[in-house]
């Protein structure tokens, strides 16, 4: 008979984060790797996406985009792809993934950060398809004769973790929101296509009409794809990138505060009873 | 010393109605109150809606009480949350709760990770309960090819990884096949008195075979607490005799004996080996036993047996929960 025991809090805050977003982000590699087909599924569809706009933009003529060559314009658009779909369905759905799996509420009943838990979905994510994936379509640039310019390594390293922060940021500013708008599945496939558009992914955003470059604007992978482009494809460096990299921080810091607003407030209302069905 | 205290829980919710516009008020506990002792086994016993869910989601942090408190291990399950789940482990019905595409051995991992254990208990830890709930041989295999039974034995084994003082089990043994059941009773018996459990079921002889005290909770309030034995003998249930009789017809014999004074019905009349059965219901069973003793002499019959049948749990709930006979 006691009542003492049971989990002890972990050493620190920052260790005890930590230690559930690596363990999540193995689970879910874990649970991607389990079939062979989601392996072999991943890294295709961006490399036939790269492909299909690369012999369009052949077709009409286009050696040239937004002042770089079509194939590294595409290389960065594609990336940015990668991480929009990971942002939507690995971070963005992961509490929606554990509510279909029914797991929802063991998890709720364990102390660990639930904004760890989201981390640890992008992080897995990013580790069994959008790596492996932009290394596939890295290499079809490469065999297409994409020319890299990069004079500041350190920039270019700065524009690639600005790139992945705020994606990272994105998807856990959705989390909560899938849950809370009820339609979680209809809402990631609504927003999944249109973005790869306005986030200029396939088109500069300069050649959109007015009304919808603006969008543009707000959405953070557009401002890590321009700051990515810049260094990795004309040799800016970080002067050029700075403000770029300032605006990163500042929309990554809005999504972050939103991101645990949304958590609280699916968590508060489970706890409430509303009708959110997450059992 | 109390490991689990509820003082006057009170869970409401508020149906929606049309466009979404305040509806009617659902009740679902309504001003529970009981405290378990550590070290022992409580039961909270209940049909299908009466609460005891409801109950349990209280108490485990998952819903808030409209009013009321509750504590578990010491700690306010509002206020101390995170101190509450560091101390309670829960095995939530049904076969949900893990996950498929992983084994046995990665979900505790996982779990175990969640809790914050450290790697190397944690890799003992789970081992050794892969062991105690006897899915050592099936650790490496996907939990989607699990039987209900192994789900539940492996969410056993989740509610114990992080070593906690206090277990919630909501209706574990639900859907499990005989043997798998027994099984997992044993497994829940052995939990007392190193940990405090609190059951909820419907199942009567589980509720009598686990627990050290029982709650009967109906249209969410509790409506007697008890011992298991206790709450049989306080329940005025009517007095039972079972008699077994040669010589004379089962059909014959049940209708001269509901002509007894002291008999209020006759149930069950069977005839085997030629000797007639039957159970009598009646206010005053040793009035009855001269009465039928009597009638059955005189008719020419011969008493082979009469014993007296003791109430069961589940005449007890049964009498509560229908509200048809009063409490002593």
């Amino acid at each position: 008979m006691r009542l003492i025991a049971g989990a002890a809090p972990p050493s620190s805050p920052l260790a005890g984060f930590l230690a559930v977003v690596w363990a999540t982000a193995w689970a879910e590699i874990q649970r991607r790797v389990a079939y062979a087909i989601h392996m072999i599924r991943g890294p295709v569809f961006p490399a036939l996406y790269y492909l299909t706009l690369l012999i369009a933009y052949r077709a009409a003529g286009r050696s040239v985009v937004a002042g770089v060559d079509v194939e590294g314009y595409l290389l960065v658009g594609t990336i940015g792809i990668l991480l929009w779909s990971s942002n939507l369905w690995a971070s963005g759905y992961a509490i929606e993934h554990e509510r279909q799996e029914g797991t929802l509420l063991a998890l709720l009943l364990t102390p660990a950060g639930r904004s760890a838990v989201v981390f640890g979905y992008g992080l897995g994510d990013w580790a069994v398809w959008v790596l492996p994936s932009a290394l596939v379509t890295g290499l079809l640039a490469w065999g297409f004769g994409v020319e890299l310019v990069v004079r500041d390594p350190l920039a270019l390293l700065l524009a690639a973790v600005g790139l992945l922060g705020s994606t990272l940021a994105l998807g856990y500013a959705l989390a909560g929101f899938f849950v809370l708008s009820r339609r979680a599945n209809l809402l990631a496939n609504f927003l999944q296509s249109p973005i790869y558009l306005l986030g200029g992914m396939v088109v500069p955003v300069s050649a959109l009409p007015a009304p919808l470059d603006r969008f543009a604007a707000v959405f953070p992978i557009s401002a890590g794809m321009d700051a990515l482009r810049l260094t990795l494809l004309a040799g800016a460096g970080l002067g050029a990138i700075a403000p770029l990299l300032l605006k990163l921080a500042v929309l990554s810091a809005v999504l972050l505060v939103a991101g645990f607003a949304g958590l609280r407030l699916v968590e508060r209302a489970a706890k409430r009873g509303d009708e959110l069905g997450l059992e | 010393m109390h490991a689990i205290e509820a003082e006057h829980l009170r869970r409401t919710f508020q149906r929606r109605g049309w466009l979404r516009r305040r509806g009617r008020e659902i009740v679902a506990v309504d001003d529970v109150t009981f405290a378990v002792e550590a070290g022992t086994i409580y039961g909270l016993l209940g049909h299908n809606g009466a609460g005891k869910t409801t109950t349990i989601k209280m108490l485990s942090t998952l819903l808030i009480p409209t009013s009321g408190r509750a504590s578990v291990a010491g700690f306010d399950v509002v206020r101390q949350e995170r101190e509450v789940r560091r101390r309670l482990g829960v095995v939530l019905g049904g076969d949900r709760g893990l996950y498929g595409k992983i084994s046995a051995r990665d979900n505790l991992l996982y779990f175990g990770r969640l809790y914050g254990l450290p790697r190397e208990r944690l890799l003992r830890r789970v081992e050794e309960l892969l062991e105690l709930v006897g899915l050592a041989d099936r650790a490496d295999d996907r939990v989607e090819g699990f039987s209900r039974g192994m789900k539940q034995r492996l969410h056993l084994a989740k509610a114990l990884l992080h070593d906690p003082p206090v277990i919630f089990l909501d209706e574990p043994t639900i859907g499990l096949d005989p043997a798998a059941a027994v099984s997992l009773r044993r497994a829940i018996k052995a939990l007392a008195p190193e940990h405090t459990v609190l059951l909820t079921t419907h199942y009567l002889h589980e509720a009598d075979e686990l627990c050290d005290r029982i709650a009967i909770i109906d249209h969410g309030r509790i409506v007697l607490e008890d011992t298991p034995s206790g709450i049989k003998r306080r329940v005025d249930t009517d007095q039972r005799l079972r008699l077994r009789v040669s010589g004379l017809p089962a059909a014959t014999l049940a209708a001269m004996l509901e002509s007894c004074p002291a008999v209020r019905s006759v149930a069950l009349p069977a005839s085997r080996d030629g000797e007639a059965e039957l159970v009598l219901k009646c206010h005053d069973r040793a009035r009855a036993i001269d009465e039928v003793v009597g009638l059955v002499h005189r008719q020419g019959g011969r008493i082979e047996v009469i014993e007296a049948l003791e109430p069961t749990l589940e005449d007890a709930f049964l009498a509560l929960t229908n509200g048809a006979v009063a409490c002593v």
